[in-house]
């Protein structure tokens, strides 16, 4: 049987560990031919950040984009960066049929990570992929299907639940996770909050244009390619700069955009990594059929009772991030050295805070790189299962948005409760041919 | 001489209509991809939010589910709302919620109203569809039927895709009659048990006698189909 480069690479580490001499030496394990190859579909403004040029392990190979001069921008920069002169592929197809690439990093716009995950797992690679998810909960359910069936590793490109200061939260989430874990907060359902009083913006200015003029499509722009699956609307610019954003068609806004970084790791500390909420409630304005607009609350309920607010016009600004139904909260950092906790007594003192969190056991160890869970085939920490619950959350609040109202989900169906209307948005069809590369595998 | 003079002025006020309804290509294709202009409203075109906070006590007045029902209250004021839709983008915000809100409130489950409304609202979409000659209007059009037509109506729809004149409103108004078919298969009897008295799907007249697709395409009087 034909053996892949990865496959080689994984038997060439595990025969070197019989060696006398280390592998490191014998094989040279930062020589470019072992080093894990990385190539980029879509080089928007996201792709032009440090995280997505470099990533220790892996060597970029190539890139694509539908915008030519953003290829040959990606191209120079490459090649200033220190990787050479790398390829530059007519477009994903061409990428995806490349031997010499392990793994993909999808930096499009939301409407197409789901179709070209789908593809990517079918063409055999390993993928790393922008958040959101997926754009709708159907589009992250064959996804999570289709990863598990062929066997590839996938990881978002969000990482607060495992590293990194939680936003204006001011802390990581590690604290976060052990005192809930430890029950201190009481035995009921808790109540969270997200919006501006807790640290976290809902940046309402991703937002569409409500008075477009359709426009020719500027040379050099491959159009048809960069709507993909996305229903055919005639062009008008603000829809595909990075206003993308903003049209229902491609995104949801400042929801859709950040709401995997706050609420995975929320989903993460409150330990619903295997399950949805049951039930979806909505308040603000009617939407604008094209283009987002803003939301004044969406509250998620799950099963249990525990409730997750958000805070879209800042009228839970005073409340904790958590609330324990015994009473005891749980704030962002203000100067100090950690978050801050408060119970019927008033605020607990830092030192007591720091006291309460050093006696607490540590979380269960994660996978963080995603290179070692590339080489050894070990679920990353935020991969398609996790991955798909905490899309899932906003996917409903999005959905409630559009609908104008709230509504019931089942968490195990992964359908609405009585509501055809919120399954149309939550399962919606894409353009052919990627309607059908989307149900292959 | 004349003649010339005449041709001259036709091509002239041509070109100058050409010219107000498309704006001219961008020279930089970059131009939304900084976040400060991606983001900001400007003059005449504001983002939904802005416009959303601008109009905001006029959107919850025109919006809530008793002044929509009013506002279409009749097939002519129904019509009418339908007929004021310009282009694929050009319709006056107000009107496009107030569009997107109907069709929202002609599913929803706890409204009492909504299995009349629907059945009303889908065929006067599809009317409309059938009827205009703008085809960026035929994408508004199509884009309500997506969420709210009846599966029957999907066969309506995919005639209408098989002699759109336009290849991309044909495009879409296939994916849309995919979608019904697959949407009103999951679940077609709920919208007709919730209080219509399967009026809807058993007397199937989806509002144009037909005109728009095939003879029977539609007209099949068929009864509420269980899956």
């Amino acid at each position: 049987m034909r053996m892949d480069r990865r496959g080689f690479l994984k038997a060439a580490g595990a025969t070197a560990a019989f060696n006398i001499i280390p592998a490191k030496t014998l094989w040279g394990a930062t020589a470019p031919s072992n080093q894990l190859t990385r190539a980029l579909i879509g080089f928007g403004s996201i792709a032009h950040s440090g995280n997505h040029l470099h990533y220790k392990g892996s060597r970029l190979v190539g890139l694509c984009d539908p915008f030519e001069y953003r290829v040959r921008n990606g191209l120079e920069l490459a090649e200033k960066t220190g990787w050479g002169k790398i390829k530059g592929y007519k477009n994903f197809m061409e990428l995806l049929a490349d031997p010499g690439v392990d793994i993909v990093h999808i930096c499009t716009p939301p409407h197409w990570h789901g179709c070209m995950s789908v593809m990517a797992a079918n063409a055999g690679k390993d993928i790393w992929c922008e958040k959101p998810m997926t754009r709708t909960v159907g589009e992250g359910k064959r996804v999570m299907e289709v990863i598990q069936a062929r066997k590839r590793m996938f990881r978002l490109n969000t990482w607060f639940r495992f590293q990194d200061v939680f936003y204006g939260f001011g802390t990581p989430v590690k604290p976060i996770r052990q005192i809930v874990e430890s029950g201190m907060l009481g035995k009921g359902p808790l109540k969270c909050t997200f919006g501006a009083g807790q640290g976290f913006s809902w940046k309402f200015f991703w937002s569409g244009r409500v008075n477009a003029t359709p426009q020719p499509v500027p040379k050099g722009f491959d159009y048809e390619m960069w709507l993909g699956p996305a229903p055919w609307k005639p062009y008008t610019d603000h829809r595909v700069g990075t206003s993308f954003r903003g049209y229902w068609d491609y995104d949801s806004g400042g929801l859709g955009d950040m709401a995997q970084h706050y609420l995975d790791p929320l989903q993460y500390l409150l330990c619903k990594d295997d399950t949805s909420p049951v039930k979806i409630g909505y308040t603000g304005p009617k939407q604008h059929p094209e283009s987002v607009g803003r939301f004044d609350r969406i509250t998620l309920t799950y099963d249990d009772g525990t409730t997750v607010d958000l805070d879209g016009d800042e009228s839970l600004k005073e409340e904790p991030l958590l609330r324990g139904s015994n009473g005891i909260c749980v704030y962002p950092k203000a100067g100090g050295k950690t978050l801050r906790i408060k119970d019927a007594n008033g605020w607990w003192p830092e030192e007591k805070v720091l006291a309460k969190l050093a006696e607490l056991p540590e979380p269960a160890p994660q996978v963080t790189d995603f290179m070692q869970s590339v080489r050894e085939r070990k679920t990353f920490a935020l991969n398609e299962c996790n991955g798909f619950r905490s899309c899932t959350m906003f996917n409903l609040g999005i959905v409630a948005e559009r609908l104008g109202r709230g509504f019931e989900f089942d968490p195990v169906s992964l359908r609405a409760v009585n509501d055809p209307a919120a399954d149309r948005f939550l399962y919606q069809s894409m353009r052919e041919p990627w309607a059908t590369e989307f149900m292959k595998g | 001489m004349k003649m010339s003079k005449m041709i001259f002025a036709i091509v002239s006020i041509a070109m100058a209509a050409g010219c107000a309804t498309v704006r001219q290509p961008d020279s930089n294709p970059a131009k939304f991809d900084s976040y400060d202009s991606a983001t900001k409203s400007v003059e005449g075109d504001p983002n939904a939010t802005d416009w959303q906070a601008a109009e905001a006590e006029r959107l919850k007045k025109e919006t809530c589910p008793k002044a929509l029902v009013a506002s279409v209250a009749d097939d002519c004021s129904m019509a009418a709302l339908l007929a004021s839709v310009k282009g694929a983008y050009g319709t006056d915000p107000m009107v496009a919620t107030r569009i997107a809100a109907i069709t929202q409130l002609s599913m929803c489950p706890k409204c009492g109203k909504a299995p009349e409304l629907r059945y009303r609202w889908t065929k006067a979409l599809l009317k409309a569809l059938c009827e205009t000659e703008d085809q960026g209007a035929q994408f508004v059009y199509l884009d309500q039927l997506r969420w709210c037509a009846f599966g029957p109506q999907s066969k309506c729809i995919a005639g209408f895709a098989a002699k759109a004149k336009n290849g991309k409103v044909a495009e879409f108004a296939a994916l849309v009659a995919k979608e019904v078919a697959a949407a009103a298969g999951y679940g077609c009897c709920r919208p007709c048990k919730c209080g219509a008295d399967c009026k809807c799907v058993k007397d199937c007249k989806c509002g144009v006698d037909c005109k728009c697709g095939k003879s029977d395409a539609c007209g099949k009087s068929g009864k509420c189909e269980k899956k």
